[in-house]
């Protein structure tokens, strides 16, 4: 009898394992989920998803969920936007693994709001809720060095600044484009890399953050626009009379132009001179 | 074996000493917090100043569980027509020009693109139900291109086998408004009466009013209004309400849920001529926040045993609720083949705003919460509570309110002793240092009185979500509070003698 129980226990406890091991098997392989696929600019084949587990997603769809761990790469040219749990969204345009879901409430944090409320029930809890908020805003930077509204910076030796928005720190950042890649890191927000000579051409920044979330943005170096002179060049009155001569002929015969005119009217720009007002003014002298 | 006798008699004289004194104490505090107990039972009561403590509790409780638990509660997805949705909407601001006032009212075409990304969801990947916070009866004066599309997709919706139940808010005005003298309740007509007056239709209409307290905090949702249509008087369910039942439709309403007197009662109340307005609602059962503002919100996940995963499989999102753009949403729908369904599936989808122009927020216990959200609250608090939260019965409430008598009379007489005990330590270290004085705090009996009513009341709150956890609420902190004041009167009475 007491062998009889025992081997019944024995298996009652061997099958109770077996299912709970089964079980967590069962949730461990389960998609979490951490977030969503809102968008996909360019072509959805140029995009897929390598799946925490080892799956994949050859062409993945918008409103696609995805898991912590998965890898999310987009390629030609494609952008992939990401609205994920506790961070907000992130833009891909490489590669980027999917960070677990952060910022989960807590039964200490809900205590600790209770408890503020019952303290301060007429306060605005502005200070206490950022404190209380948990997960880092979405990283992000911003690139001070260029002109406020511009994405293009003049040809020559910089040292870009680099200003971190959001993420955890210490951030790191690459500038890619140029012969050599330069990169710096930095504890906290703000990012100098060192002075390179940057030529005309299409540059990428990359910062990462201490999750090892990403991102990156571009900017172009362009060749330096010819110089304004300070004061302008006033015209000399035989060379609008010539110009109106010029003009003159012009109306009788559309297709003529004087060099004169032409030469008057391509120079305005570097002269600091309106192009259409001088040509008004040849106009003017020429009735 | 010969000190047995003595301990005996010297516990029965510790008892008759106690008994004398704290028995009555007892007897007094239970009777006041009994009757306490009573009164709270009448509404009109409970609405007064007396019913203060328990709201007060009962939302320290929402707080303490919200976010924290999924329940068995189908998972909700908020489609959010929010600033950015909006945004991609409006004209472009001409360079030196300004931006002037927008819309008042909530995009159609884009409220048309969301409905139909739903519409085509395919079967094993359709919602269980869809609703919508918006008021398709007001006007959108030179938007009557979307207003068509928009019944366009509605037409589709109701041909559509596949399409869920969809319910769509309504407001109702006061017949005085279209200059009538009466105070019945007017639903105008709208461009899409004929598709939800179709029998085999899916189109639903529903209200979503909120009722508040004396501060201005949501509490109670108005389960159903009576209105008058073209047709005739009609009830005018809550959209919450709808919901619940469309989401317990494969398990059915539970035969002692408390919605079902407002299902039972409403056509007859409707039928009257002059119906009377309901005073109070049905309680909503807080437990998702999504505060003003906040963007980084996370909800915990389903269990493993919600049955959606049947039809959904595992894969499927796990979150209890999740809110996404109605951009993002409606931008799918232009995807087509290359837009996923499976966000839907088995879920409660809400298609509602937090964008400014709306304005659409209300106080709530657990924050300042968008109306939509609110709703979602309502309508999956309702299937975790099993069709609303019950009272705990009578006989429960008495027994445990008899038992937080006990305590308070035994908490009593305790500090009574202690402070006994703290007199002779005082007088022992009157000539003691500072500090030494100090470390006697703990046994001071007003310290240890505040000690009792903080534990006691932290003990109430647990007590609260666990039978908030189980579908009931009960109403326990102005007795127990009416106990422990007639308690302190008694004691300090006795001092007096």
């Amino acid at each position: 009898m007491t062998t009889t129980r025992t081997t019944t226990f024995r298996l009652a406890l061997a099958a109770g394992a077996a299912f709970a091991t089964l079980a967590l098997a069962g949730q461990a392989s389960a998609c979490a989920g951490a977030g969503v696929v809102t968008r996909i600019e360019g072509d959805p084949a140029s995009v897929s998803i390598k799946r925490a587990d080892g799956g994949a997603v050859a062409r993945p769809r918008v409103m696609e969920v995805v898991c912590a761990g998965d890898v999310v790469r987009a390629g030609g040219g494609a952008k992939v936007t990401l609205s994920l749990d506790g961070r907000g969204s992130v833009q891909v345009t490489s590669s980027y693994q999917v960070a677990a879901r952060g910022g989960a409430p807590s039964l200490a944090g809900n205590a600790y709001r209770a408890v503020n409320d019952q303290v301060l029930p007429d306060m605005k809890r502005l200070p206490w809720d950022v404190r209380l908020k948990g997960p880092d805003d979405p990283l992000g930077f911003a690139l001070p060095t260029l002109a406020q509204g511009s994405q293009k910076l003049p040809a020559g030796n910089h040292s870009l600044l680099v200003r971190v928005l959001g993420g955890t720190g210490p951030y790191s950042a690459v500038l890619e484009g140029g012969s050599a890649p330069v990169s710096a890191t930095s504890a906290t927000g703000e990012i100098r890399l060192p002075s390179a000579a940057l030529g005309a051409g299409r540059y990428t920044v990359t910062v990462k953050d201490a999750t090892g979330e990403s991102v990156t943005g571009q900017f172009s170096v362009v060749s330096p626009a010819q110089p304004v002179p300070d004061t302008y060049r006033e015209l000399t009155d035989p060379e609008v009379r010539a110009a109106a001569t010029a003009a003159s002929l012009a109306r009788g015969a559309p297709t003529t132009r004087s060099f004169e005119a032409e030469q008057l009217l391509d120079k305005a720009p570097s002269n600091g001179l309106d192009r259409q007002r001088v040509f008004d003014l040849i106009e003017s002298y020429g009735e | 074996m010969t000190e047995r006798p003595g301990r005996i008699n010297r516990l029965r004289r510790i008892f008759v000493r106690v008994s004398r004194s704290a028995w009555r104490r007892f007897i007094i505090s239970s009777v006041v917090g009994l009757a306490v107990l009573g009164l709270m039972r009448i509404p009109q009561v409970d609405a007064t100043m007396f019913g203060q403590p328990d709201r007060e509790m009962m939302e320290t409780a929402f707080k303490m569980r919200a976010d924290l638990k999924g329940g068995m509660a189908d998972p909700a997805l908020l489609i959010d027509i929010d600033d950015d949705s909006l945004a991609g909407t409006l004209p472009k601001v001409e360079p030196g020009g300004f931006p002037t006032a927008p819309p008042a009212t909530t995009p159609r075409a884009m409220v048309a693109d969301v409905l139909e990304y739903i519409r085509t969801a395919p079967a094993g990947e359709a919602p269980k139900v869809v609703l919508v916070d918006m008021d398709v009866a007001t006007p959108t004066p030179g938007d009557e291109e979307a207003a068509a599309k928009l019944r366009g997709v509605l037409v589709a919706w109701n041909q559509t086998p596949t399409a869920p139940p969809l319910v769509l808010a309504r407001q109702s005005f006061p017949e005085v408004v279209y200059g009538g003298t009466g105070n019945k309740l007017i639903l105008p007509a709208t461009i899409i009466d004929d598709l939800v007056a179709d029998k085999h239709g899916k189109i639903f209409w529903g209200q979503v009013k909120v009722m508040a307290d004396q501060n201005g905090v949501m509490r109670e949702f108005l389960p159903y209004e009576c209105v008058q249509t073209p047709s005739g008087p009609q009830v005018l369910y809550s959209s919450a309400l709808l919901a619940y039942g469309f989401m317990a439709a494969e398990t059915g309403i539970p035969k002692d849920a408390p919605v079902r007197k407002w299902l039972s009662t409403a056509e007859g109340v409707c039928a009257k001529p002059n119906p009377a307005p309901i005073a109070h609602g049905e309680l909503i059962n807080f437990h998702l926040s999504l505060g003003k503002g906040e963007n980084g919100r996370v909800w915990p996940e389903l269990p493993p045993t919600w049955p959606g995963f049947k039809t959904c499989g595992q894969d499927t999102d796990h979150a209890i609720f999740r809110r996404l753009s109605a951009a993002d949403v409606a931008a799918a729908a232009q995807a087509g083949p290359d837009a996923s369904h499976a966000l839907l599936c088995g879920r409660l989808v809400l298609v509602g705003g937090t964008n400014t122009v709306a304005s659409d927020f209300q106080q709530t216990p657990l924050n300042e919460m968008n109306g939509t959200v609110i709703l979602a609250n309502a309508a999956t608090g309702l299937q975790l509570s099993n069709g609303g939260l019950r009272r705990v019965p009578w006989y429960l409430q008495i027994s445990t309110l008899l038992l937080v008598s006990l305590m308070i009379t035994g908490g009593f007489t305790v500090t009574r002793r202690i402070r006994d005990h703290y007199l002779g330590l005082k007088d022992r270290h009157k000539e003691s240092s500072f500090w030494v004085k100090v470390r006697l705090t703990p046994f001071n009996p007003v310290v240890l009185n505040w000690a009792f009513a903080f534990a006691a009341h932290w003990l109430g709150i647990s007590l609260l979500i666990f039978a908030m956890g189980h579908g009931y609420w009960g109403y326990l902190s102005a007795p127990a509070f009416a106990a422990a004041a007639t308690g302190a009167m008694q004691e300090f009475a006795d001092d007096d003698d």
